[in-house]
């Protein structure tokens, strides 16, 4: 499973990571029905093996930071899964965190979605304030080695 | 001041009624235990209950409440409009929430979940209400404490022993603690087939956790969970947090409403009416009424989403 090897500046980690598989194979966590409820078959669509459930909490702020990494199982499910508008919406601006990610931002909410290899992840803040944060975290993220 | 106004597509869709008579509820369908004739839906809507940093106003969210119970009820003191939709001073109120997170926030905002307890401590004692969600942790996500103490309002998970009802497959919160049932959802777009993820989305929430995926894909399933005797028996009130809405998978915006009703298929239906104006607005393609609607109404007889049977009541604050 491919995890942060640290947290973000000003983050600490909120709680254990998650872990969820499919329904035939859920982890420690569940299936990914209990992650997401029905939003997951879209990624079960594309070959969603598990997803590692990351959040951070930053206390003076009161704010939090969240990073999902989903193993869809081959790069190209990853790509398929990163094109997909349900799962991606169109309203993107896009970033280089080492990779193309695409950002969302829906104020007080900042968000991205960038792939690795097979992995896609998902990396948000709850204040867009804290959206260099993100962004600088998952640049890390990207370089690291699953 | 507080404008109220038929809405338009209410107006035509009656007007045209005789053109959907093949597709009509057959007159005296009953929506739980009760006559129809117009499934009486209300919006209410504010321009200041919420800014764009999601903050909320408690007192307007405690009015917007209160406006809508009197529009509902016809009864100005809230105490009488909860009367007015079943509620005895000795029933154990559930009130399933929606606490959403993936991508955006959309659960209920706790001040006016807080508006609702309030509203209804004026019939019972807080520690007959009981706000639930599939699990604690779902509810703590969302900021939401557990409490099982015998002070104040309750916050359970269906997962916290309670167990579950093997004929309903049902939490026992639903089909036994309570007496009383208020389905408190989210207006969440999720397309991917199912449109919106409304009122009947939320009570998969109280069902065994085998049966949740079902949910997904299987209309009929879906359609059937509302039929459920003690969620169909015992809902008194159906209301949907718009404060923060998502028009879009994953896109929000602040509508600034809510919606009530007591049919859930005609409040689930101008829920979608209210999304589809908005999809409208930023040109997307409307969503359709879903399968599991006309499923609702027209096998389970849970409700109408005929346009022409839905008195749909906008207030904008």
């Amino acid at each position: 499973m491919f995890l942060p090897k640290t947290a973000p500046a000003g983050f600490v980690p909120a709680q254990p990571p998650e872990y969820f598989g499919t329904e035939s194979e859920p982890l420690a966590d569940g299936h990914i029905f209990n992650f997401i409820d029905g939003g997951g078959v879209v990624y079960l669509n594309h070959g969603f093996r598990s997803v590692a459930h990351i959040l951070y909490k930053d206390e003076k702020a009161n704010g939090s930071m969240t990073v999902d990494i989903f193993d869809m199982g081959t790069p190209h499910n990853a790509r398929a899964a990163f094109a997909d508008e349900a799962i991606c919406p169109t309203d993107f601006t896009v970033i280089s965190v080492g990779a193309e990610a695409k950002a969302y931002h829906f104020e007080p909410d900042f968000f991205l979605y960038f792939i690795k290899g097979r992995y896609l992840i998902y990396a948000h803040v709850s204040d867009d304030a804290r959206s260099e944060i993100l962004i600088d975290f998952s640049k890390q993220l990207f370089k690291e080695e699953p | 001041m507080i404008r109220r106004m038929r809405r338009l597509l209410s107006f035509l869709a009656a007007s045209c009624l005789f053109l959907f008579a093949a597709s009509a509820v057959p007159a005296g369908i009953t929506t739980q235990g009760r006559p129809q004739s117009k499934s009486k839906v209300i919006t209410v809507r504010s321009a200041r209950v919420v800014n764009s940093r999601n903050r909320v106003i408690p007192a307007e969210a405690k009015a917007m409440l209160a406006a809508g119970l009197e529009a509902l009820t016809g009864k100005k003191e809230a105490k009488e409009a909860w009367a007015a939709l079943g509620l005895k001073p000795a029933d154990e109120v559930g009130i399933k929430i929606n606490c959403n997170n993936w991508t955006i926030t959309l659960s209920p905002p706790a001040e006016l979940l807080r508006a609702l307890t309030d509203s209804l401590g004026l019939v019972v004692p807080a520690n007959n209400i009981i706000v639930y969600e599939a699990s604690i942790a779902d509810l703590e996500s969302s900021g939401f404490k557990g409490n099982s103490s015998t002070s104040g309002v309750r916050f359970f998970g269906c997962d916290e022993g309670a167990g579950f009802d093997d004929q309903e497959r049902l939490s026992r919160i639903a089909t036994s603690t309570c007496t009383k049932l208020i389905n408190f959802a989210s207006l969440k777009c999720v397309e991917q087939g199912r449109g919106a993820s409304l009122f009947f989305k939320n009570q998969i929430g109280s069902l065994v956790e085998k049966d949740m995926p079902k949910c997904h894909g299987n209309m009929d399933f879906l359609a059937s969970t509302l039929a459920k005797p003690s969620l169909k028996n015992k809902t008194i009130l159906n209301i949907c947090t718009g404060l923060r809405g998502t028009y879009k998978q994953g896109v929000p915006w602040y509508w600034g409403g809510l919606i009530m009703g007591q049919d859930p298929v005609a409040a689930e239906w101008v829920g979608y009416q209210v999304i589809n104006e908005k999809r409208e607005q930023e040109k997307v393609a409307a969503l359709p009424v879903p399968e599991y609607l006309k499923i609702a109404e027209s096998k389970y007889g849970l409700g109408t989403c005929t346009a022409g049977h839905v008195d749909w009541v906008n207030l904008d604050r």
